[in-house]
């Protein structure tokens, strides 16, 4: 069949409806684009957010590095601190970034508190922190408690 | 008065041709803005403008075409022009099937001058048998073309007056060598056109007396006439000549020179204006048209098509690079998240940046002891040897980095004050101090005492 002008003029509405759609999706697009540009701008909030976050952890890591040991100082440590006392617990090591956190407890048994404090002592010199410590005193000056101290080794 | 766009607005450019005493004159006009920029052609040449393209519009003389009046008493334009055709066929005395005709802008309200009385719509039409188009048509075939439109000779007259509306009869005279072209209306109103043979102004005199009779029941017989006159300049100040003593408005030269009917046609097709008509198309016009159409709205069709596929692919293309620009952001943020977090966290978003701060908080607050200024036992030591060097004793203490809670037993002349100094100085903020009654000259001090905020 051979087009007539009228085919020719209803493809032409039929484009110019289609076009009109495409128009009416760009214009959607458009409108919505706030949105996407929302997003973006959220997405780099947090970036923002996640260098200060990034900043802080390498802050915290450089220095508790400082006061981390290796695995055989590691070992080391718990002998002697196995040594300060005969009643010492040693808890399951707690991964924290990129240290392990070894926390062991020792329990005071009627003894003198200097004589406890001057052993503690020795011990401190091994990077070794005390986490917190209860204790009385009677009276004769003999104390019970415990002791809680932590080390970091590095891996 | 509605004024209507010309009948081949479409085109920039016509040729308009018309016979000026049976000698064919062409010329070729050009839209430029609101005006017309004319030249004269030599009728030879036409042909080749016809092949290049151009659109040819000639002029149908005035025993050719009629120019009837249609008069429907409808308010209703709508339903007035479904019966126009039935309306002119009764105007006619031949059928309307043998003839071709365009009917111009219908008038519905009041307009002042119209030669038909009616409280409907009225329109103006042309009218030409077919036969006598194709003879016109043929009559041009010498010159090796056929023209593509055709408009009245009367209209084109009536077109080349200012608009004016006095309440006037207005009485156009184109004077030719050996025949002359008269046109009445009142105002901007078109009424009749008529054919004189000659130079023949008494059958002019007769024409208007009769047209002042009996257009619209002779409502108008009494109103002045304005004279206009032109073409051929030798006849037309014959003509002025001979209405010497006619009592007159006034009397005006529209201007001389063959081409100012063939001017006229090319405005009517190409300028806006009033008593514009769609054009009467020849076979060879319509087949032009059709073809001109078709390649028109292909044309569109594919500028459509077009522009809509670049709305597509700037759209999308937008959309992918936002896309990719969020993708990216998003493997940056999880890059982060992971490191920090120091394992893979599932969870993305604002949820993972949480994550992400929870795990540090959690990792500063288990590495808190090593970051602490001084050792808990160094305090310690300290508190136990600062009471011990003023001869009291700790009975209990409880410390870690956050708390500190002692109950001292210090010589009843000592005070607290120096260990709340000492506890103070290590950063602990101290809450109440109770202070118990002196037993053997000692005094039992309990102290509590918080880091950070109270």
């Amino acid at each position: 069949m051979k087009w007539q002008v009228s085919h020719y003029r209803n493809m032409m509405y039929v484009v110019a409806g289609c076009f009109v759609l495409v128009c009416l999706w760009s214009l959607r697009d458009v409108l919505r684009s706030n949105q996407m540009r929302a997003a973006v701008d959220a997405r780099q909030a947090d970036q923002h957010v996640l260098r200060l976050l990034q900043q802080q952890a390498h802050a915290l890591d450089a220095d508790a590095h400082a006061w981390s040991v290796d695995g055989s100082l590691s070992l080391e440590m718990r002998e002697k601190i196995t040594r300060a006392s005969a009643r010492v617990t040693f808890a399951d090591p707690q991964v924290v970034g990129r240290f392990r956190l070894h926390k062991a407890e020792i329990v005071m048994g009627q003894e003198s508190l200097d004589a406890f404090l001057a052993r503690l002592g020795d011990v401190q010199g091994l990077l070794v922190r005390m986490v917190q410590m209860t204790f009385s005193v009677d009276d004769r000056n003999r104390a019970t408690g415990s002791v809680e101290l932590a080390w970091l080794e590095r891996f | 008065m509605n004024v209507s766009r010309g009948s081949i607005a479409w085109r920039k450019r016509v040729v308009a041709v018309d016979y000026n005493d049976g000698h064919p004159i062409a010329l070729r006009a050009e839209r430029r803005g609101a005006r017309l920029s004319w030249e004269p052609v030599a009728i030879a040449d036409v042909q080749k403008l016809h092949v290049a393209g151009d659109v040819v519009v000639a002029g149908m003389d005035v025993g050719t075409g009629m120019t009837p009046w249609l008069a429907v008493p409808l308010k209703d334009v709508r339903k007035a022009r479904r019966i126009w055709p039935a309306v002119l066929d009764t105007k006619l005395p031949f059928a309307l099937e043998e003839s071709k005709y365009a009917i111009g802008a219908a008038i519905s309200g009041e307009l002042p001058g119209l030669p038909v009385l009616s409280a409907g719509t009225v329109a103006l039409s042309t009218v030409v048998r077919r036969n006598d188009l194709e003879r016109v048509a043929r009559s041009y075939g010498t010159w090796g073309f056929v023209p593509h439109t055709f408009d009245h000779e009367g209209l084109a007259l009536w077109s080349m007056l200012d608009p004016a509306l006095t309440e006037s009869i207005r009485v156009v005279v184109w004077c030719r060598p050996s025949s002359m072209l008269m046109v009445l209306g009142m105002g901007n109103v078109y009424w009749s056109s008529h054919p004189i043979a000659g130079h023949d102004v008494e059958r002019v005199m007769r024409l208007l007396h009769l047209q002042k009779q009996t257009v619209a029941k002779g409502m108008y017989k009494d109103l002045a006439i304005e004279w206009y006159v032109g073409g051929d300049e030798e006849r037309y100040h014959l003509f002025l000549a001979d209405l010497e003593g006619v009592p007159s408005e006034k009397k005006q030269i529209l201007g001389s020179g063959p081409y100012g009917l063939a001017k006229s046609l090319a405005a009517r097709a190409l300028l806006p204006g009033v008593w514009r008509m769609p054009a009467i198309w020849s076979d060879i016009g319509a087949n032009y048209r059709s073809s001109i159409l078709q390649r028109r709205y292909l044309r569109d069709s594919a500028y459509l098509a077009l522009l809509g596929a670049l709305l597509i692919a700037g759209v999308g293309g937008r959309r992918v690079y936002v896309g990719m620009q969020m993708a990216q952001q998003d493997r940056a943020i999880a890059r982060v998240v992971d490191e920090i977090a120091g394992y893979r966290v599932v969870a993305r978003g604002r949820d993972a940046v949480r994550v992400a701060a929870g795990e540090l908080e959690s990792r500063r607050l288990a590495l808190d002891v090593f970051l602490e200024g001084e050792d808990l036992s160094v305090i310690a030591g300290r508190l136990v040897a600062l009471v011990s060097g003023t001869g009291g004793q700790v009975q209990e203490m409880a410390l870690d980095s956050q708390s500190v809670r002692l109950r001292v037993l210090l010589p009843a002349e000592n005070t607290i004050d120096a260990v709340v100094q000492s506890l103070l100085a290590s950063g602990y903020r101290v809450v109440p101090l109770e202070a118990g009654d002196a037993v053997d000259g000692k005094v039992l001090y309990t102290v509590r005492g918080e880091r950070g905020q109270l």
